[in-house]
C-alpha cells in the first residue's frame, strides 16, 4: 500500500481517477442489472399470475363438464402462445382437483394423472398448503419459488364453488437468455464508457499533476536552480499553482538574494580581516623601516662629512641595503592606503587628466577607448583618490583587454553619488577568481604586485563607497559608486 | 347438409370446395353445418333444420325411424371401417385391449358409430364390463386428437379410425411415430350419409346421384382421394348389420 501512495501524483491522480471511474460504472451498471432482473422476476409473476387467471377461468367449463382433452388443449396452448411470441415460458402448467390430485398436467409423461402434487418435490408440498389456504371467493394468488422454478396459483373457481387449482410453473432458466441479453448490453455500455472516461481522465490527471511535478522538481533542484531559470518554466495560469509558482519564485529570488548577500558580507569581512592585518604588519614594519633607512641617510652624510669614503665593499652593500629597504618601503606604503587629508574637490578636468594619461597605454594596444563622462561640475569628493581609484580600475582594464579590443568608461552623477563603470572585453574570470579578486598579491597580476585593486577597494571602502565586478555580455565590468561626503572643511 | 367433424380432421379447405363441388352438381346452393359436438348434428336432424346428414352413429335406433339412408362411403372398395388401437410408443407391451384395464382411454366421440361401439362390444364379449374396465375415457372431438393425446401421454391408449392413422402417417409421421399401434378392429359399416325423412323423392334422387357420381368425374375424384374414400355406394341396411347386433348387444 505505502509503495502506491509513495507514487508519482502524475501517476496516482489518474490511478485513483481510473479507480472511481470503475468502481461507479460497476456499482451503476451492477444496481441497474440487479434492477433489470428484478424487474424481470416481477414481470414473470405479474405474467404468469394472468396466465393462471385466465386459464383458471376458462378451465372451468371443461372441468365442470369433465372434458380432460379440451382442458388439455387449453393449457396446452398457453404453452404455444407463450412460445411463439417469445415472452417469458411457462415450463408446466398443472391442474389439480380439491383432493390434490393432478388432474392434467402439460407434460402427462413427467406428471401422471392422479399424482398427489405434495409427492412431485418438496416445493409443491408448500405450495400445497398455500393452496388450500387461497381464498375461494378471492381472486388471490400465491407465489413461490425454489432453486429452479418460480409457481404461482390460481383456483378454478366460480362464484365460491372450486373445481380446483392452476398451477404455472416457470423455470428460473427462462429468466436467464434475457438477463444475459441485457447484462451483456449493460457490460458493452458500460465498456464503451469506460473507453470514453478512462482517456478522458487520464488526460486529465497528466494535466492536473504536471505543474505539481514540475514544482516539486525544481525545488529538489532547489540549490541549483536561478530565479532565471524558474521564470523560463511556464505555466499561463493564476489558479492556485500559478499563485504556488509565483510564490515559490519569490521565494528563490529572495533565497538567492540574501544568498548573494551573506556571501558578499563574509567577503567583505573577509577583505575587511586582511585589511586590517595587513594595515597592522605595514605599521609594525613602517615605523622601524623608517628608522632604519634615516639611519643609513645619517651613516651616509656622517661619511661624507668626515670625508671619510666607505671602502667600496662597505658602500656597496650600504646601497644593497638601503635599495632593499626602500623596496620594502614601497610595499608597506603601498598597504598603507590611508585616507588623506582632503585636498580639493574632484573636478571634469580631472577626468581628462586621466584620460590623457591612460590614451598612450590604450593605444599601445590599439584598443577602441569609449568614453562616456556627463560629468558637468565639481563634485564634493577627494580628488586624489578618486583619480587614484579610476587610474587604476583603467590601467588594470586595458592591460586585461583583448588586442584590439574595448574598453568603455562611463562616469556619472546619480543620487548623490558619482558613478564610475569600466568595461573591457578580456578573458572572462571564473567565480573562484571572481571572489578573491579584491584580495592582496592577487594571482592574476602577472607584472605588478597585485596591489592594484586591493588599493582600489581599500580607498573606495574609506571612501564610503561600494565597489562589485560583474561579468556581463562576455565583458568584465567593475562598478564603483562613492557617495559625496559633507563639505566640512570648506 | 350436416357433417361431422371427424372424417374430414377440420380440413375447412376440402369442406368448402366440397361444399362448391355439391352446388356446382346440384345447380342449388349448399350450406354445410359442421359441430365438433357430433351428436349436435343428429338433434338438428330432429329438428328438421337439416336436409341431409352424415352421420357417425348409424342405425340409432332414434335416429333410423327420422331418416333414409341414401349413401355409405367406400374404403379400399368396401362400405366398412376399421380402427386401430394405439398406445404411446414408449410402451412396448402392450398387446391387446384386455390388458389396458384401469387406463386412461381416449375415444373420439361417444355417439361414434364405429370404434366406441367396437371397442366396448370387445370388452363384453370378454366378459367384462365396458363401462368400469377403464379408470376414465376422454373424448378428444376428433380422431387426430385421439393420436395426439396417446402421442403426449395424456392418454394411455386410444381407438382411432385407421384411415385418419394411415393418413397421419404420411402427412405427420413425426406425430404417428409417436404412437403404436396394438390391434386392428373387426370392420364395422362406414358413416353414412342420410336424407331426413321430410325431403323430397327428387331431392333424394339428386344428392345420391351427385354422391354416387363422384367417382366417375375427375373433381369429384380428387376430392375424394383427399376425403380418403374410394367413392360412394347406395346406401344398404345390410352393411349395418354387425352395428345393429353390437348396439344390441350394449343396450343401446
Amino acid at each position: 500500500m505505502k509503495r502506491i501512495l509513495d507514487l508519482s501524483y502524475r501517476t496516482k491522480i489518474p490511478l485513483w481517477g481510473s479507480l472511481l471511474i470503475i468502481l461507479a460504472t460497476l456499482v451503476v451498471s451492477g444496481s441497474l442489472m440487479f434492477k433489470a432482473y428484478d424487474d424481470m422476476r416481477e414481470d414473470l409473476f405479474v405474467r404468469s399470475s394472468g396466465l393462471a387467471y385466465r386459464l383458471a377461468e376458462s378451465l372451468f367449463q371443461p372441468l365442470m363438464e369433465d372434458d380432460t382433452w379440451q382442458a388439455f388443449e387449453i393449457i396446452s396452448k398457453a404453452l404455444d402462445v407463450a412460445n411463439t411470441r417469445d415472452i417469458l415460458q411457462p415450463n408446466t402448467i398443472l391442474i389439480i382437483d380439491n383432493e390434490l390430485k393432478v388432474m392434467i398436467a402439460t407434460d402427462p409423461m413427467l406428471i401422471p394423472r392422479g399424482t398427489r402434487v405434495d409427492q412431485l418435490t418438496p416445493e409443491y408440498g408448500v405450495l400445497v398448503e398455500q393452496i388450500q389456504k387461497l381464498d375461494v371467493s378471492g381472486r388471490t394468488t400465491y407465489e413461490t419459488q425454489d432453486k429452479k422454478n418460480y409457481y404461482v396459483t390460481a383456483p378454478v373457481v366460480n362464484e365460491g364453488y372450486r373445481l380446483g387449482t392452476v398451477i404455472v410453473v416457470n423455470a428460473k432458466d427462462s429468466l436467464w437468455p434475457r438477463f444475459v441479453r441485457i447484462a451483456s448490453h449493460g457490460a458493452l455500455t458500460g465498456l464503451l464508457v469506460l473507453a470514453i472516461l478512462l482517456p478522458a481522465n487520464w488526460y486529465w490527471g497528466m494535466r492536473l499533476s504536471r505543474p505539481l511535478v514540475l514544482i516539486t522538481e525544481r525545488m529538489t533542484t532547489l540549490s541549483s536552480a536561478t530565479a532565471e531559470e524558474m521564470k523560463n518554466v511556464s505555466y499561463p495560469y493564476h489558479d492556485e499553482v500559478g499563485q504556488l509558482f509565483e510564490a515559490y519564485q519569490h521565494m528563490q529570488i529572495e533565497q538567492s538574494n540574501k544568498q548573494a548577500l551573506e556571501k558578499q558580507v563574509v567577503h567583505s569581512e573577509r577583505l575587511a580581516a586582511v585589511g586590517h592585518l595587513a594595515a597592522g604588519v605595514a605599521h609594525e614594519i613602517n615605523n622601524p623601516l623608517g628608522g632604519m633607512l634615516t639611519a643609513i641617510d645619517t651613516l651616509r652624510s656622517v661619511g661624507s662629512k668626515n670625508n671619510r669614503a666607505f671602502d667600496s665593499q662597505t658602500a656597496k652593500t650600504i646601497s644593497l641595503i638601503e635599495r632593499g629597504l626602500t623596496q620594502i618601503k614601497e610595499t608597506v606604503s603601498a598597504l598603507l592606503v590611508e585616507a588623506r587629508v582632503r585636498t580639493r574637490d574632484l573636478e571634469p578636468q580631472d577626468f581628462e587628466d586621466i584620460r590623457s594619461l591612460v590614451v598612450p597605454q590604450a593605444q599601445s594596444k590599439q584598443l577602441l577607448l569609449d568614453w562616456r563622462s556627463s560629468l558637468a561640475r565639481s563634485l564634493p569628493l577627494q580628488a586624489n583618490q578618486v583619480r587614484q581609484i579610476l587610474i587604476n580600475l583603467l590601467l588594470n582594464a586595458i592591460h586585461a583587454a583583448n588586442l584590439r579590443g574595448t574598453v568603455i568608461c562611463v562616469i556619472e552623477e546619480r543620487n548623490q553619488k558619482l558613478h564610475l563603470q569600466v568595461e573591457n572585453d578580456g578573458k572572462q574570470l571564473s567565480s573562484e577568481q571572481m571572489s578573491h579578486l579584491f584580495e592582496p598579491f592577487s594571482p592574476l597580476s602577472k607584472t605588478g604586485h597585485g596591489l592594484g585593486l586591493w588599493v582600489t577597494y581599500q580607498i573606495v571602502q574609506q571612501l564610503g563607497g561600494d565597489i562589485r565586478v560583474e561579468q556581463h555580455n562576455g565583458n568584465i565590468v567593475f562598478s564603483v559608486s562613492l557617495p559625496f561626503v559633507e563639505n566640512t572643511t570648506a | 347438409m350436416g357433417l361431422p367433424d371427424s372424417l374430414f380432421n377440420m380440413q375447412y379447405m376440402l369442406i368448402g370446395e366440397w361444399r362448391q363441388y355439391l352446388s356446382d352438381k346440384l345447380n342449388r346452393p349448399v350450406e354445410i353445418v359442421f359441430n365438433k359436438r357430433f351428436s349436435n348434428t343428429t338433434v338438428q336432424l330432429y329438428l328438421e333444420t337439416l336436409d341431409f346428414a352424415w352421420v357417425t352413429d348409424y342405425p340409432d335406433v332414434h335416429l333410423k325411424n327420422e331418416v333414409r339412408l341414401m349413401a355409405i362411403p367406400l374404403s379400399k372398395g368396401q362400405p366398412y371401417f376399421t380402427s386401430y388401437l394405439i398406445v404411446p410408443a414408449f410402451n412396448h407391451n402392450t398387446a391387446s385391449l384386455l390388458e389396458l384395464k384401469g387406463a386412461l382411454f381416449a375415444f373420439t366421440d361417444p355417439s361414434q358409430n364405429g370404434s366406441y361401439l367396437d371397442v366396448r362390444h370387445e370388452l363384453l364379449m370378454a366378459g367384462q364390463d365396458p363401462n368400469r374396465f377403464f379408470s376414465k375415457i376422454i373424448f378428444t372431438g376428433s380422431h387426430r386428437e385421439v393420436i395426439k393425446a396417446v402421442a403426449l401421454g395424456l392418454a394411455h391408449a386410444g381407438e382411432v379410425d385407421s384411415n385418419v392413422w394411415d393418413s397421419l402417417a404420411k402427412s405427420r409421421p413425426d406425430l404417428a411415430a409417436r404412437t403404436r399401434v396394438v390391434a386392428k378392429s373387426l370392420p364395422y359399416g362406414a358413416p353414412p350419409v342420410v336424407a331426413n325423412h321430410f325431403v323430397s323423392k327428387e331431392d333424394f334422387k339428386d344428392m345420391q346421384s351427385v354422391l354416387l357420381g363422384m367417382a366417375k368425374d375427375a373433381r369429384g375424384l380428387e376430392l375424394l382421394k383427399r376425403i380418403g374414400l374410394d367413392g360412394f355406394m347406395a346406401g344398404d341396411e345390410k352393411v349395418y348389420e354387425r352395428n345393429a347386433k353390437m348396439r344390441q348387444l350394449l343396450n343401446e
